[in-house]
Parts: structure tokens; sequence; C-alpha cells
């Protein structure tokens, strides 16, 4: 085990410690330029809200780094956040960045990696306590819950479950809590998510059917919508969904899985957040993967701004979310290059 | 201990600890009287693996703590061998030694429960080398505090296991431990991560020593206005306090270079123990360290055979008390782990006319295994009745007496000189000044024989001397008056007297 000071020559681990670290970290650890890309997206984003960023009481950035912290790295790198002559977090940056990670192993690597970084040693799931609308984030828990940048990179894929009948899905719930802290919290304050999942869809027939209607249902609202999304499904899937049919999304292609998440997530989210004061701008909206054994993933920046519409004219907030939800769309080829819709 | 094993996952396993009451009595009084102690005992317990390296995260906030090494490993066996009775620890069943040939700090296993007192939560992972086997054990100290009657239903059916545990899988050449302190106690945390200082009465800016380089935190030691540790924030002061105890080699330039030699053979134990511990990666170095200049330091070696213990060590004195003052006194050293904090008063040392030099003096002094049996069970404290501690504390009364006489002499009598000759030659430099710039523009020869008086007094103790004595004006008057009167005629000295008073009065 040896000691590098320099954080760029720190080893992302040692080997010790590898058989330990659970698969999503081994699947961060890869540094592929398409989420290279990514994380330079969510640089770009953080650089221009630190230049705001004074001593607030929230952190800039919550994130679920993974063992080898490649994001914090790379906001390192770029002067985000400092670091000791020991190559320690600093102390004014300790309440910069906050890290979730469950494993404790990982927490161990992660720490190793960056020591002084504040790690809470949860799943996001607890963090946020659960699905329960009831129960929020306490203390220092709720000040996190209002960092003005929340990133998910989940490495999972959009499960779903049953409540009384109501599909559900868990990690928009979780979102959706989040917005509530903030509503309650810093309501004026416009924060930002970065959302990755894995775009596998495990989906039974009938929750496919009830997203399948959801969007149908939207097309209504938004030409522009409906068109983008001929133009981002094809016309066979497009017309599957637009005339009722039976749809299976798990059947789909794993590419036409992305394009479908592409859609379904943000106008979801769009639905779910919009009562509370949030008006969601999608900035990004990619999928990448699917080549040399990686997973197929989607990954999205959204912008929450705050939009006193939300109870006088609750549809013209939704509306507008919707709006920038496909002129954002693209792909990240695996050379790390940005291609626009499809 | 009770164990049970799981019927469904014959990974999983559970049971409870009996700990000798005399330790629960300890625990419930606190055994240890600051964190910097707990962790001390984490650490120790990591060099008697024949760690090579431990790591400690404290930052940001103390929630949790890590300390993990590199060290041999624990496998089920030896975790329920040793947790059966803590206070009969089996740690030194097979060798006092650990491979490397190390004395093993600890006796009576009761290292582990150091976390204790820190948290109520502690989590073990741990491998051996040569085994796939990973230990996962969590130990529940909330549970155990708890009186053992509250913790059973009957004799064999116990409520709630004090621990919990899972074999899961590592690789098979890797050893190590690594403990996760959770649900740390509240009260704890300020004293181990806070940026205010221990003392409100130093109003000077908090220094810390957090995330600087060894040569850095040489230079905050050696900072000639460092009155005491507690003039660094408390997450500093218990990281030194960590560092005083625990078997790690010296800083660099620790001691002044002329004294180094003398002191090879113990800095070369210390770095053959091969031990390093990084403090939130910060590596740290016994905090002794002495901002003296050769001249006015001394150095005494301790060496002594008794009937009932041998000892060895030095006595390091230097002009003016030791600063800062946590390592002014006597450190004693049991198996390269130190026995408490610096003794200031040396063990009851009789107080002499040499009490203001004792504070000059900062001593560290190993004694063999023998001076063990003297030691309390919180490793702080010494049976000052144990005929070890009599005849160690007798010998080391002896040599600090001979070491400040030495010091008198050498150090306090030659600084004293010092201070005199630098008097002296401050007042031949005024003199020599007026002689050049004033007399000699009316009577040069005169202003040259002042200079050949002055040049000669340089071999004149009875000049020197005399060239600092004061005089009252009075006196001086006196003086003037006797010297005047043979030379001057009557007007002359009216005029020169007329002068003098204007000039005296002025």
């Amino acid at each position: 085990m040896t000691k590098n000071n320099n954080i760029e020559m720190i080893e992302v681990t040692d080997l010790s410690q590898k058989e330990a670290l659970s698969p999503v970290d081994l699947a961060m650890a890869d540094n592929r330029p398409a989420k290279q890309t990514v994380r330079n997206l969510w640089l770009e984003i953080a650089l221009s809200l630190d230049k705001t960023y004074g001593n607030d009481e929230v952190p800039l950035y919550l994130t679920l780094p993974g063992a080898h912290a490649l994001d914090l790295k790379l906001f390192a790198e770029k002067g985000l956040i400092q670091f000791t002559e020991t190559g320690s977090l600093a102390s004014t940056s300790m309440r910069k960045v906050i890290a979730i990670e469950k494993n404790a192993q990982s927490a161990y690597a992660l720490q190793k990696t960056i020591p002084g970084l504040k790690i809470v040693e949860q799943d996001f799931r607890s963090f946020i306590v659960g699905e329960s609308l009831l129960k929020f984030p306490k203390g220092d828990y709720e000040k996190y819950c209002c960092a003005r940048i929340i990133n998910l990179d989940l490495n999972t894929s959009l499960r779903h479950s049953v409540e009384n009948t109501r599909v559900q899905f868990p990690v928009l719930t979780w979102v959706t809590k989040v917005c509530q802290v903030h509503t309650s919290k810093r309501p004026d304050e416009d924060w930002y998510l970065y959302l990755t999942l894995d775009s596998r869809i495990d989906w039974p027939e009938f929750v496919s059917n009830e997203i399948a209607g959801f969007l149908n249902d939207n097309f209504r609202h938004s030409n522009e919508l409906k068109e983008s999304c001929r133009m981002l499904y094809g016309l066979e899937l497009y017309n599957q969904i637009i005339d009722g049919y039976p749809v299976n999304f798990a059947n789909l292609q794993s590419e036409e899985q992305q394009k479908v998440l592409m859609l379904v997530v943000p106008k979801k989210l769009s639905q779910l957040v919009h009562a509370y004061g949030w008006r969601i701008q999608t900035l990004t909206n990619l999928r990448y993967g699917g080549q040399n054994n990686n997973a197929h993933m989607v990954t999205w920046i959204f912008a929450f701004k705050a939009d006193s519409r939300a109870t006088s004219a609750p549809n013209e907030v939704y509306l507008d979310c919707l709006k920038s939800i496909l002129s954002s769309a693209g792909f990240i080829s695996d050379d790390g290059k940005i291609q626009n819709a499809g | 201990m009770l164990e049970s094993q799981n019927p469904d996952n014959s990974n999983k396993f559970d049971g409870e600890i009996r700990v000798a009451s005399r330790i629960i009595d300890y625990l419930s009084s606190g055994l240890y009287p600051s964190p910097a102690a707990c962790l001390k005992e984490l650490i120790n317990n990591s060099y008697d693996a024949n760690a090579s390296r431990v790591e400690v995260f404290i930052k940001p906030d103390a929630d949790r703590i890590i300390v993990a090494d590199d060290g041999i490993g624990l496998n089920r066996i030896e975790f329920e061998k040793h947790f059966k009775r803590i206070s009969e620890s089996h740690k030194r069943d097979e060798s006092d030694e650990t491979a490397n040939g190390r004395p093993k700090i600890g006796k009576i296993g009761i290292g582990f429960i150091a976390a204790n007192e820190l948290c109520e939560v502690m989590e073990i992972y741990s491998t051996k080398a040569g085994s796939t086997e990973l230990l996962h054990v969590s130990l529940n100290f909330e549970e155990m505090r708890k009186p053992i009657e509250m913790r059973r239903r009957s004799d064999t059916d116990v409520v709630k296991g004090d621990y919990e545990g899972e074999i899961l899988t590592a690789g098979k050449d890797e050893h190590y431990t690594q403990l996760y302190l959770k649900s740390v106690r509240d009260r704890m945390k300020p004293i181990m991560v806070s940026e205010a200082q221990y003392s409100e009465s130093n109003k000077r800016e908090t220094r810390s020593l957090y995330g600087l380089l060894p040569e850095h935190i040489v230079m905050e030691l050696k900072d000639p206005t460092l009155n005491s540790w507690s003039d660094f924030d408390a997450y500093s002061s218990t990281m030194l306090g960590v560092a005083l105890n625990v078997p790690i080699k010296y800083y660099p330039g620790w001691i002044p270079n002329i004294y180094r030699s003398d002191l090879s053979d113990f800095e070369k134990e210390l770095a053959d123990l091969d031990f390093e511990v990084y403090y939130d990666g910060n590596l740290l170095g016994k905090p002794i360290v002495f901002n003296s200049s050769d001249k006015s330091a001394l150095l005494s070696r301790f060496e002594f055979q008794g009937q009932e213990v041998a000892a060895k060590g030095y006595f390091y004195v230097q002009h003016g008390s030791i600063k800062p003052g946590d390592i002014q006194g006597l450190l004693l050293r049991i198996r390269n782990s130190a026995v408490s904090e610096y003794d200031h008063s040396f063990w009851d040392f009789t107080p002499t006319d040499s009490q203001v030099i004792q504070r000059w003096v900062s001593a560290e002094v190993w004694a063999d295994d023998r001076l063990e049996g003297a030691m309390n069970i919180d490793r702080r404290t010494l049976r000052i009745s144990h005929p070890a501690y009599v005849e160690l504390r007798t010998a080391i009364h002896k040599h600090l007496r001979a070491v400040l006489q030495e010091a008198t002499t050498k150090i306090y009598r030659a600084a004293s000189i010092e201070r005199k000759s630098q008097r002296e030659n401050v007042a031949i430099e005024i003199i020599k000044t007026v002689s050049d710039k004033k007399l000699s523009l009316v009577a040069p020869i005169a202003a040259r024989n002042l200079n050949n008086y002055l040049e000669e007094s340089t071999g004149s103790p009875r000049i020197r001397k005399a060239l600092q004595l004061k005089y009252s004006v009075a006196e001086l008057y006196n003086i003037i008056i006797e010297v005047s009167n043979d030379l001057l005629s009557a007007e002359q000295l009216e005029e020169l007297f007329k002068r003098l008073v204007e000039r005296i009065g002025k």
C-alpha cells in the first residue's frame, strides 16, 4: 500500500480492495471516453454554479462516486475542490462535496482516495428514507439533500414497484422527495439533478402498457413532443403507442429501450415534480454504451427551476417541462463524441 | 461466549461476549481518558498484528472512524477465542513477539474494547493470507453494556447477540483488518475533529496540523511561540496524543544534529519496527521535537541494570523551558508503547533548588518487561509500591539529579557567563563609539589611549567586570570630582561642573 500525495497519481484502488468492491464500483472504474464525456458535462454545470457558491449552508455537490471517485478527481483537477499538501480534502472543500456510499469497504477505498471527504454510509434509498412521502431526511442529511447538484449515477435500471395497484418507479419517487425537501427548505434556489441509469427495461407487460398510455396521453398536449418522439422511436414503435396497441418494452432491442427511457424518465419526472413548484429543463438527454461489453446507459442533466406558476397554473409549467425533453436528446459514441438525437 | 449458527445460512453466526466483571467495572467508569487513548489502543492492536501500515480516518466529522491495517488478520476461530473472555486474552499464548520479532504490546486483550468508549457499534472486516475467508463481524457495544441478566431469557437463551458475524470471500493473498467505528458518541466527536482549540485562554488564531507534510509539522512543533499542543485545534491535539503513544519513527530533525549519533540506536530500533501510521492521509511521526541550538543544550544517556528492572533512555536539557510543555518531563515506554503522557514531576522528584531547570528537561525511558507487572490495567498508571517501579524511580531520580547538576554548570552558568560577556562587549562598543566620534576630535592621543585600554581589557577579567558596573548620579559626581580635582584649575572646575549639572539635569 503506497501513498502518493499527488491526487492525480493516487491509484484508483489497491488490489487488496478490488475483490471487495461492488460491480457498480468496478463498472465506474472503467474510464471510458463516453463516461468521461458525461463527467465533463457534469463538470461544466458544477463550474458555473461554483462561481456563485459561497459559504452556503448546503453542499454544492452530492454524489454517489463509487470507490474511485472519478467525478471528484475531475472536479479536483479543474480546481473545483481543493486538497491539502498531503492529498486530503482541504477544510474549505469539506462541506462543498458530500459522497454517499453504502458498502463499508468501498467507503474505505473512497476515503483512502480522498481523506477528509464526508461519506454518508447508506444507499440513496435509506438516505432519502425510502419511498414513503411522509418521511424525509433530517438534520445534516436534510442539508445534504438540498445540495445544488445531486448526482444519482446509479448504474441500475429503472425498476418498478406496485403500490395499491399503482405503478411506481422508486428512483423517480426519490427524486420527487428531493424536490419536496428543496421546496420546503430552499424554494427559490434552482438546483440540478444528474441522473444516470442502466437502460435495461424488464417491466412486465402491464407496466409497459401503462407507460405507453402515459406517453400517448401526453402527445395530445404537445405536437412538438409528438413529432420528436416519432423521429426518435421510429414509425413502428411510435404507431404502436399512438394507436394504443399492446406494447412490451422489455422485448425491445437495447437501443430502443434506451430511447424509450429518454422520453419516459423526463416526462414522468416532470409530471411528478411540477406541482411542487419546479419546472424541469432537460439540459442533456443522452444515451451511450452498448459496445465492448459495456452496459447500455442513459444519462440526463435536469435543471430544476423555481416556477411560481406551479400553484396557479400547474399545467402550463408541465407543458413547459415537456418542451426541452427531446431537444437535448443525443447519443455519445464510444470515442466520447456527442451526436444529436437518434 | 455463547455461539449460535444460523441454520439457514452456515456463513452467518452470532454470540455473546462474557467480559470479566472487573473489565465491566472499568468500562462503566471509563477506562480511557481521551479519544486519543482509545485510538492508540486500536493502533497498538494493529502493531501486535504485525501490520506495517495503519490508516486512521477521522475527518471530516468523526461520524464514522476507520482504523485499517495490513496485519496478519483474524479468522473466525481466532475472533471467538480472543473474545471468549476478553480479560483472559490469548494474545501472548504462543509467543510474546510478533512474527517479525516485535514485542507485543497488548497483554490482556482489551484493546478492541477501547472502541467501546468511542462508539456504539464496531464492524470488523478481517482476512488472513492463504485463506479466502473474509470475516465480517458487527459488535454491539450498546448491548454489551447492559447487565447480563437483561440480555438473557434463560441460561442458554440469548436475547440478542453482542455480535453478529458472517464469512465473506476475500482474495487468497490478502491480509488485513479493518475496523469501522459507527454511531460514534456525540461527546467524542468535537474532541477528535473540532477546528476550535481545547484551551479558550489562547486567543491566537487556531492552528491545525491537518493535511500538513511531516516537514511542516516539524516546523509547527518547533515554533517558539507554541506553548502547548492545546494551541492547536482539538483535531491536531488528539492526533499528537495518538502519535506520542504508538511505536512510530521520530520526525527527521527532531533533535539537534549534534546529538543524533548518540541516539542513533533508538532511532534505528524504531525504524526497524517498520510501523507507519497515517492519520487522514498524514504520515505521523513522534511529536517529540526539540527547538534549541546545539550550544545551549545537553544530552545524557540513561542506562540502568537493576535487580528488578532494566531501562535505557535519554535526558535532553535545553536552556529555557521545554516547549511545547506537553513534552516536558518523563515519558515511560514499555514495549515501545508510551505509558500515559509525559510526567512533568518526573515521578515525584523532590523539588530542589534546580526546580526551574527541571522544566528544561525532556526524557524518554524504555523499561524492560519486568515493569509491566507494575502497570495497571489502564496502561496509564503504575503501582508505586511495585519493586520494579520503586527501583527504577530511584535510578531515574539519581540520574535526573546528576543531569540537573550538569545542566546547572554547563547550560545555566554557561548561559550566565555568555550573557555577561555580551553585556561587556556592548559596553566596550559604546565607549569606542564615543571615543572615535567625539574624543578623538579634541584629544586624539587620549582617544587612542582609551582604545588601547579597551583592547587590553579583553584579557583582563578585572577590567571587563569594571566595565559592567553601574553607578548612581551621586557616585558619578564623586568619581568626576576625585579625578578632576587634581587636574583642573578652579575656573575650569567651575565651568566643568556648571556644564555637568546642565547636562545631567537635561
